[in-house]
């Protein structure tokens, strides 16, 4: 066990290798430079700031630079920002993973249950009605969904603020905004695997031997339908985690997503790589979480892929 | 159960779902708005600024920061007037326009306490040509007497036309008579930096948030990324008895709707740069304000090939457009159609170079060998993404497809990517737009000058060039505008650049909120704003 998980963390460690060196590559190909503005700056003072940044390096020295930079744990400067990449995204984080951790909570605390609802009492009421919330769940948008909940429960009934971070108050509509997406996948997939178990042979014998309703459910069918809903977890987590940029915008939170859209519009290049840097650690760091998962849900599943 | 029933089913429920959110949005018109502190003024910015260090700004954020923080030599006014006593109480100019000596009050004071000298001004000049910081203003520096062998020798401090002549007393001796310095000296890359702080924090850290010291009518208290900047004001500002706001609260909002949902609950006093797809709705609002701007929305030719290297097609396309008609139906009426590349100013009446008339672009497109627009290549427009930008483009290519009968494609590209195609000339016609730095017609022309870093036409007119040289030389304020103006008609002739509409700011503004004056600069410091106490916001 210990040894597959650290033929994953080094595998991880080279995943993460050559994400970033791709990365670079791209952000460098792009075209357009960091220190384009409207009016143009002077060439003396375009120059001054290309020696600053190392802009003026060639392509390889540049990501060699960056490599060396990144061995000693120094994300580089933010070009725009006048502040150390570190600090911006270090700033930025807590944001995103409340945000994020709010909405996932959320998406599991309310969509299990109705997936589970769906699934105990199919093409039932309960069923129709769970299913329709997750449709629309999935339909709307971000975009859309962030407004009617701003122009209701902020400007409307006056619950909340529209937007900006004062305290926990202002982080419930963002969190739900970008958990309700989330809520409705997990409700889905969590309905479609429980009923899928409930047709299989020891949960049909686990009836037959008397066992209770409930016994049947949270024993015998939840551990193995909500299977599907744990894979989907991983990289939503993620995806989460790392900020909406839609959602940050719409209500003006200060996480990490729009830091990171910004970046790229502004060829920030140090920012857009550190940014890269945080969502590609979490994504692996999160698969490997839900490989860990598997193994301890599915015992038949082990960490190297390998059936037990 | 059938199909049919399932529908049904599904259809009920959703239909409850809706019930719920119909019911929800009907609550949602009784909520009352928070209670706004007196003496705190709210406004919003639309991003987080590059840098708090005056000498390296440039930008709009930044400046709506700086003017809050810091002061010049002069302040500008709250409307369109000249520029008003600052850290000098009043200016004396010499004879021949080149010399101007400031005379700094006695209790002007930093943040910490510390006195604001003519030294500090001597400093903070010379540190930005000592390229000490990057610049982006350096130029307005350059125009003062030997500041370019300055740069190249900085270590010789007597090249340099600038002295402080006492604590109290800064001469400035510039290379020309630049009528327009007292503007400079008002506009925020000219405010004074802290010497103390920049020495004992370095460079940068002396304008990181809790290092900076200010000698505006406020100081920094917080800086939260993204979020607000908090400032209250400076106990040593020598205005101190007269300004009113105690508190700023600057709130860092980029997202255009989310800045007037933050008007909406109560948050701000101030809001500007509104979302153009809700214009027209908050305009129907008492809090909606329109002001002109100094700035100008055009397009660009590439003179450097076929087919706008002919002046005759770059004419047509032109007197192609009624910009009457553009502005009040495709743009809503909420722009000025522009009479040339200079916005009217004070001064400078509007031009009368930029007209209608269909039938004679024809017969010029005719004579450059396209009659009908036969024969006549399909030409790119390039723009940035934005709506309006878009907007504006399918209209004149509708225009000059119905005008003239030519093809034009749209081609719309992300911002930087656009600056790139911009620098390498890469494109047949481009939207642009400047926003001037000071009010002179001075800051719409100089640009156009052979090899200037923002021409990006491959345009070159050496008359032009004299033209814009001899203005500068011109001490006589009257005969410099007959110069400039005379500048603009050689432009306008050769129109390499084809001006639209001049730029206008929208804004939501307070019932309760005065002093708050529209200015073409759209320039608005704290400490001209008072409160009308126990009034209506205002929605």
């Amino acid at each position: 066990m210990l040894r597959s998980l650290a033929a994953r963390l080094l595998q991880n460690l080279a995943v993460l290798f050559v994400v970033l060196s791709l990365s670079f590559l791209v952000m460098k190909l792009a075209p357009g430079s960091p220190l384009s503005k409207d009016r143009d700056l002077p060439p003396e003072i375009e120059a001054m700031l290309q020696e600053q940044y190392g802009l003026n390096k060639p392509l390889a020295e540049q990501y060699f630079d960056y490599v060396a930079r990144l061995a000693h744990g120094d994300l580089g400067p933010s070009i725009k920002q006048e502040a150390p990449v570190a600090d911006i995204l270090l700033a930025a984080l807590p944001y995103s993973l409340i945000t994020g951790l709010q909405a996932m909570a959320f998406a599991i605390l309310v969509g299990i249950p109705l997936g589970i609802l769906a699934a105990m009492r199919p093409r039932t009421f309960w069923d129709h009605a769970t299913m329709a919330i997750s449709t629309l769940a999935i339909s709307v948008p971000n975009f859309v969904l962030g407004p009617i909940l701003i122009l209701v429960f902020a400007l409307g009934l006056g619950w909340t603020r529209t937007g900006g971070w004062a305290g926990w108050s202002d982080s419930i509509l963002p969190s739900i905004s970008l958990g309700c997406f989330y809520m409705a996948y997990v409700s889905r997939l969590a309905r479609s695997g429980m009923l899928e178990v409930s047709k299989l042979d020891h949960v049909r014998t686990a009836r037959a031997k008397g066992a209770s309703e409930t016994r049947v459910v949270l024993v015998h069918i939840l551990r193995a339908g909500l299977l599907p809903v744990v894979s989907f977890l991983g990289p939503a987590f993620a995806a989460v985690l790392t900020g909406s940029v839609v959602v940050e915008r719409v209500f003006n939170v200060p996480g990490i997503g729009t830091f990171f859209v910004d970046a790229a519009f502004n060829r920030d290049y140090f920012l857009v790589l550190g940014a890269i840097l945080v969502y590609s650690v979490l994504l692996v760091m999160l698969n490997l979480a839900v490989d860990l998962v598997y193994s301890v849900i599915d015992p038949r599943i082990t960490l190297d892929g390998k059936q037990a | 159960m059938t199909l049919r029933q399932q529908l049904q089913r599904s259809l009920r429920s959703l239909a409850l779902l809706l019930c719920f959110v119909a019911a929800a949005l009907t609550a949602a018109c009784s909520a009352e708005q928070p209670e706004r502190p007196a003496d705190t003024y709210a406004f919003a910015l639309g991003s987080d600024p590059e840098t708090f260090d005056p000498g390296s700004m440039s930008g709009s954020v930044e400046g709506d920061v700086a003017y809050q923080l810091f002061e010049g030599l002069l302040s500008p006014a709250a409307d369109d007037g000249p520029p008003e006593p600052g850290v000098a109480e009043r200016f004396d100019l010499s004879a021949d326009g080149r010399t101007y000596t400031f005379h700094l009050r006695s209790d002007a004071r930093w943040s910490n306490g510390d006195p604001v000298t003519s030294a500090d001004f001597d400093y903070s000049w010379r540190r930005v040509l000592k390229h000490k910081v990057a610049a982006d203003y350096i130029n307005l520096y350059r125009l003062i007497r030997g500041a370019v062998a300055y740069e190249a020798a900085p270590n010789d401090e007597s090249v340099l036309g600038l002295r402080a002549e006492g604590p109290h007393t800064l001469v400035v001796e510039l290379e020309q008579p630049v009528t327009y310095f007292p503007e400079l000296v008002s506009f925020y890359p000219m405010f004074p930096v802290h010497r103390g702080s920049v020495e004992k924090w370095g460079e940068q850290d002396a304008f990181k948030a809790e290092h900076i010291v200010s000698n505006g009518a406020y100081k920094m208290d917080a800086y939260l990324r993204r979020l607000r900047i908090e400032a209250s004001e400076n106990p040593y500002y020598w205005g101190r008895a007269a300004t009113a706001m105690k508190r700023l609260n600057m709130l860092i909002i980029e997202d255009e709707a989310a800045r007037v949902n933050a008007f909406d609950d109560g948050r701000l006093d101030w809001v500007n740069q509104l979302p153009s797809n809700q214009i027209l709705s908050l305009r129907t609002r008492d809090t909606f304000r329109r002001t002109e701007m100094l700035g100008t929305y055009f397009l660009r030719f590439n003179v450097t090939k076929p087919p706008f290297n002919d002046l005759r097609v770059r004419h047509a396309l032109s007197l192609a457009v009624d910009r009457e008609l553009l502005c009040r139906c495709t743009l809503s009426d909420l722009y000025k159609p522009a009479t040339g590349m200079v916005p009217t100013l004070p001064g400078y009446p509007a031009g009368d170079a930029v007209h209608y008339d269909p039938a004679e672009a024809r017969r010029l497109l005719a004579a450059a060998g396209f009659p009908g627009g036969k024969g006549f290549p399909t030409v790119a427009y390039l723009y940035n993404t934005s709506e309006n930008h878009k907007i504006v483009a399918e209209g004149l290519q509708d225009i000059w497809k119905s005008e003239l009968g030519i093809e034009v494609q749209l081609v719309n590209q992300e911002w930087k990517v656009y600056l790139d195609a911009m620098e390498r000339l890469d494109f047949d016609i481009a939207r642009g737009g400047w926003i001037g730095d000071y009010v002179d017609p001075n800051t719409f022309l100089d640009l156009w000058r052979t090899g200037d870093e923002n021409n990006h036409t491959g345009w070159s007119n050496a008359e032009f060039d004299a033209l814009i040289g001899k203005a500068a030389q011109t001490p006589d304020p009257a005969a410099r505008l007959t110069v400039l103006r005379a500048a603009e008609g050689i432009l306008l002739h050769d129109m390499p650049v084809m001006p639209i509409y001049n730029y206008a700011e929208f804004h939501l503004l307070r019932g309760d909120v005065e002093g708050w004056k529209p200015n073409l600069r759209d320039v608005h410091l704290a400490r001209h704003i008072h409160k009308r106490p126990k009034a209506g916001g205002g929605r």
